[in-house]
């Protein structure tokens, strides 16, 4: 199930605990979540998921309901 | 580490992070493209090594300015990427004018000159050598920028400083193919041109530099015999039917790996058995077998016997004196392997491979990474020295008091100042010693070299030697003096490898360097003894000597000697030599 | 107080005071008018009158009490009277002041009264005439209209969408009577109808194709029928917005928007303009787009009609002001209904994560705003476009 999948690669990259992850994890409410961050959590998803996110879509990643859209799309 | 995901390194990293209890060594990472995402991959390389990192990352593509903030780390990595280095070129570079290329290199070489000499006194540096694979090749004619390219780095193999390690990242790539390490569009949008698979193989083959320069190289290599030393099992196969032949198809690969511990023995590291047979069996096979490289001579310590490894190669770690986080343990036993992780997770393990053809392969790579290949003199010794401490255990026997064994030894100690030819022994013996060390404050040769040279401070190295052998240099005190008091001097460091403890010899030193001080002109010493996990033992040792304890705070006490009125012990059976009798 | 307009001729108000010989002390005092006749016992029972006498002025100063405080009462100036003082008055005396209104002067706004003071044996004692201004006050006469107003009634096109709902029921909510416009979806209109009457307003449901004039026209005249009047119209009919690709665009796509956008509403307003002149009160509300300030790609002609509707806005609100009629607009960002339930969760997911308050509009956020624009809170607004999009423009 890529829903959990992706809590863990959230989990590792922001440091934090893997329940304190949930659909409304934004940017907004992860402290750690910043642009250096940001680049560490795509290649993380691209290699858990062995898939290439297309550049225009690296910007919009910025929730756990876009990240798992996205994610969802390209498994496909 | 490299079959672990991206994701895993973090969250084993974030597991590690806090429980490692040693000073922190300072890493600086200097940069011309984004590397932020290997900060946690070299955080768990060095905490999976016991070493605790704090690392800084400069600022982005502003090496030189950095390099001089940096320089006072204990290890500073250059990351100065070919690819954004070429790209403050905006002109086509194959159309270059000869004479732009040539004012744009002589920038860069200024450019790596500023940083040569900014970093040339830091303990260690990392610097990648440039890499021209991200180019196409042109093959009928060199393209300008490969000969850019091996422009530059000649330039840095000429210049750079000898405590420089150049990194060859271009043997990265062929392994592994530049597609899997270099993200073109990641360099693009975000100056990252490195993928998570690349930083991972780099940091990882950076390993033996962190272990050396933190102390954490090993010393003993413990094998196994069964299916380990040869093919077979000598209980079960007999003497015929074990099989180390280098004409062999399957014993080719013991032969190999017998003759890398031979390799590893003259070089100093102390080679072990420890395997569940019967010790007459294995040693037969050893002394008869037609196709043994590994000889007896060659093995310093042995327990062949049915009892439990983990006990085993602990009784090897204590009657070697040493730690068993010093040792590195290969054995083809699934369960053997698990136990001694489970029980003595400090102590190297190496699996014997289920492909035996990748066996000599791997047990290379780990021997480029755990052991010292450059020894010098006395750890050539170090064998002999061994064999020669059970000689004098048992020898110990004979005598009624403690003072009569240990004048009927003869020893003989030498102590020499400053004396350059012994800097690199100084060095190791810094980095290594943990049990009789009383600041464990760990130098690099560049470092000690420094120390010789300064006028206000002196170096003493001690050697010893008895009527059993030559342990030689085994004892290093460093003295610098007081910054505010011309009459004050300070020990900044005093160690002594554990093979020559238990003689008195530590009393003799320190009323040697004692005397040396006054005859320097100095009325007060000052010392110190800062506490780790391993030097308990020498918790009280100024206070036998007669410093007195100025005061005691979280793990550091601090004394100090008044030299006019200090009592040497004055042990007449201990000789004590200023000149080498080589 | 009573207005010029309210006060009847024959119109009386009276008052009754007895004398005290305290009266008479405070006048000394006030006035000074010590003349012994008034105070002295003694000097009175040596004249003709035999006993103090009250002073003639102060019995008249009772018709100041009834022009000041009940006919007319505020805002009267009174600017003339004649006093004839016929019988002497006595301390005890009972005295009956009266005004009556004889005449009225419309272009000055005057009124003229006859003023008389009878005592308790029904002689007149003082007799007058009173010439009173009536002053207007600052208040218009629709805020008197108000306050005994009857129901209000707000006409809702495109009741059925999800906007037009929420703006139903919100209404109803504020205490509106509604009247549920529909074209085809008839069972969802009498659905609203019932929630609107569970709420205990009341509700009719009207179909109308509001292409159509004559429709509109229908519509209109039905609902005034019914209803006697409309107050408010929300005009929140909306329909898929096209998307045309610039190389395709043609000027019917603008004619389109247009008539679906403007020419509806110009109908709508001509139709209930009257009524809400004669009443010297209306609201009517708009909905535009935050297209119209920010474009989306491939929606020229759409945003170009929505951008004319804040012309027509502003024109008209300008042009109707003086009657009464306030027109506003709201113009909200992506509303999450039916319309726009084709439009990929990408694309909402995105443009939730990209707006401040982190989220896309409801139709109740919009029904919000409408509701403040139909209410008297926003009387004083008008031509005004209120922007409804989470923070992602800001004027």
């Amino acid at each position: 199930m890529n829903n959990s999948r992706i809590k863990q690669v959230m989990s590792a990259v922001f440091e934090v605990p893997l329940d304190s992850i949930n659909e409304n994890s934004s940017t907004d409410n992860l402290e750690n979540w910043d642009s250096l961050r940001h680049l560490n959590l795509i290649l993380a998803l691209e290699e858990e998921f062995g898939v290439s996110i297309p550049d225009e879509e690296v910007g919009n990643l910025v929730n756990f309901k876009l990240i798992e859209l996205t994610i969802n799309e390209l498994v496909k | 580490m490299e079959n672990l995901k991206y994701t895993e390194i973090l969250q084993l990293n974030k597991q590690l992070s806090g429980t490692i209890s040693s000073a922190p060594y300072q890493i600086g990472i200097l940069s011309n493209v984004t590397v932020n995402a290997g900060k946690e991959i070299l955080e768990y390389v060095c905490r999976k090594n016991q070493i605790e990192p704090t690392i800084e990352i400069g600022n982005f593509d502003n090496i030189v300015q950095d390099a001089a903030l940096f320089r006072d780390k204990n290890l500073v990595m250059v990351f100065w990427d070919t690819l954004n280095l070429m790209d403050q070129v905006s002109e086509f570079f194959e159309d270059l004018e000869e004479d732009t290329m040539a004012s744009f290199k002589q920038k860069i070489y200024s450019e790596l000159s500023m940083v040569f000499n900014n970093l040339s006194s830091t303990p260690s540096v990392i610097f990648n050598c440039f890499s021209s694979a991200y180019y196409p090749i042109n093959v009928i004619s060199e393209s300008k920028t490969h000969r850019f390219v091996s422009e530059l780095n000649r330039y840095v193999k000429e210049n750079a400083p000898s405590n420089f390690v150049l990194m060859d990242i271009d043997a990265i790539f062929q392994q592994h193919g530049l597609s899997q390490c270099y993200d073109q569009r990641f360099y693009l949008s975000s100056k990252a041109p490195y993928t998570v698979n690349f930083l991972k193989h780099y940091m990882v083959s950076i390993e033996p530099l962190l272990l050396r320069n933190n102390g954490k190289l090993k010393k003993a290599l413990i094998l196994d015999c069964d299916n380990t030393l040869w093919q077979g099992i000598i209980g079960e196969d007999g003497l015929e039917g074990i099989d180390m032949a280098s004409s062999s198809k399957k014993g080719v690969f013991f032969h190999k790996i017998q003759q890398m511990a031979v390799f590893l023995s003259k070089r100093g590291i102390i080679i072990g058995l420890c395997s569940k047979n019967n010790e007459a069996d294995v040693l037969e096979a050893l002394r008869t077998h037609k196709d043994a490289v590994l000889k007896e001579e060659n093995i310093v310590i042995h327990k062949i016997n049915w009892n439990d490894k983990a006990a085993n190669l602990k009784a090897i770690a204590q009657e070697l004196n040493i730690g068993t986080d010093s040792l590195v343990f290969i054995d083809d036993s699934d369960f053997e392997i698990n136990l001694i992780r489970e029980k003595l997770p400090e102590v190297h393990c190496i699996h014997v491979p289920a492909l035996i053809s990748d066996y000599p392969q791997q047990l290379l790579k780990n021997i480029y990474k755990l052991f010292n290949l450059n020894p010098n003199k006395d750890d050539l010794k170090k064998t002999e020295m061994y064999k020669q401490q059970f000689q004098r255990e048992s020898a110990k026997d004979q005598f009624g008091s403690i003072d009569d064994y240990l004048a009927s030894l003869g020893i003989e100690l030498t102590v020499l100042v400053d004396d350059a030819a012994y800097i690199p022994r100084i060095s190791q013996l810094t980095q290594k010693t943990n049990q009789f060390n009383l600041t464990t404050l760990r130098y690099t040769e560049n470092q000690i070299e420094q120390f010789m040279e300064h006028p206000k401070s002196f170096t003493a190295s001690m050697f010893v030697k008895d009527k059993f052998g030559d342990s030689g240099l085994t004892g290093v005190c460093i003295l610098k003096e007081d910054e505010g008091d011309p009459r004050v001097i300070h020990i900044d460091s005093l160690l002594m490898s554990c093979r020559i403890l238990g003689r008195n010899i530590e009393y003799v030193f320190l009323d040697h360097v004692i005397e040396l001080a006054e005859k320097k002109g100095y009325s007060t010493i000052r010392a110190q003894f800062i506490t780790t996990k391993k030097n308990a033992q020498v918790k009280d040792y100024y206070e036998k000597i007669g410093f007195e304890l100025l005061r005691e705070s979280e793990g550091t006490k601090s004394y100090s000697l008044n030299i006019s009125t200090f009592k040497p012990r004055n042990i007449q059976y201990i000789k004590i030599n200023t000149t080498l009798n080589v | 107080m009573k207005t010029y307009a309210e006060i009847q001729v024959g119109q009386k108000e009276t008052l009754h005071h007895i004398i005290t010989s305290e009266d008479i002390s405070k006048f000394v005092e006030l006035t000074g008018d010590d003349n012994r006749l008034h105070v002295d016992e003694k000097f009175a029972s040596t004249t003709p009158f035999k006993k103090p006498v009250v002073h003639g002025m102060l019995g008249a100063s009772f018709i100041s009490t009834i022009i000041g405080t009940k006919l007319p009462g505020d805002g009267a100036l009174w600017f003339s009277q004649s006093l004839e003082f016929l019988l002497p008055v006595r301390v005890g005396d009972e005295l009956t002041i009266t005004a009556e209104v004889l005449k009225k002067h419309d272009k000055e706004q005057i009124i003229e009264l006859k003023t008389e003071i009878h005592n308790q044996n029904k002689q007149l004692v003082t007799k007058g005439l009173a010439k009173v201004k009536v002053i207007a006050t600052e208040k218009p006469e629709t805020q008197t209209a108000k306050i005994e107003a009857p129901q209000r009634v707000a006409l809702v096109i495109g009741g059925t969408g999800g906007i037009g709902m929420a703006t139903c029921l919100q209404l109803a909510k504020d205490g509106f009577d509604l009247i549920v416009h529909y074209n085809k979806n008839k069972e969802k209109a009498e659905a609203i109808k019932t929630q609107i009457e569970s709420l205990g307003r009341k509700a009719l449901c009207i179909q109308s194709n509001i292409t159509d004039d004559k429709e509109i026209q229908h519509m209109v005249e039905k609902g005034l029928r019914n209803f006697g009047r409309i107050d408010v119209l929300a005009h929140c009919a909306a329909s898929v917005i096209p998307n045309i690709k610039f190389q395709d665009l043609t000027w019917s796509d603008y004619t389109k928007q247009f008539e679906l956008n403007i020419k509806s509403s110009l109908s709508l307003i001509q139709a209930l303009a009257p009524g809400m002149i004669q009443e010297g009160y209306g609201k009517i509300i708009h909905i535009g787009s935050l297209a119209a300030d920010k474009p989306n790609a491939d929606w020229s002609a759409y945003i170009t009609a929505k951008s004319a509707l804040e012309g027509l806005t502003k024109s008209l609100a300008f042009e109707l002001a003086p009657k009464g009629i306030r027109i506003n607009m709201v113009s909200p960002s992506l509303v999450s209904t039916e319309l726009t339930a084709d439009v990929p969760e990408k694309i909402k997911l995105m443009t939730a994560a990209q707006t401040p308050l982190r989220r896309l509009a409801l139709a109740e956020d919009v029904a919000g705003v409408i509701s403040f624009l139909a209410s008297s809170k926003s009387d004083f607004l008008t031509g005004e476009n209120i922007r409804l999009n989470g923070g992602q423009i800001m004027y």
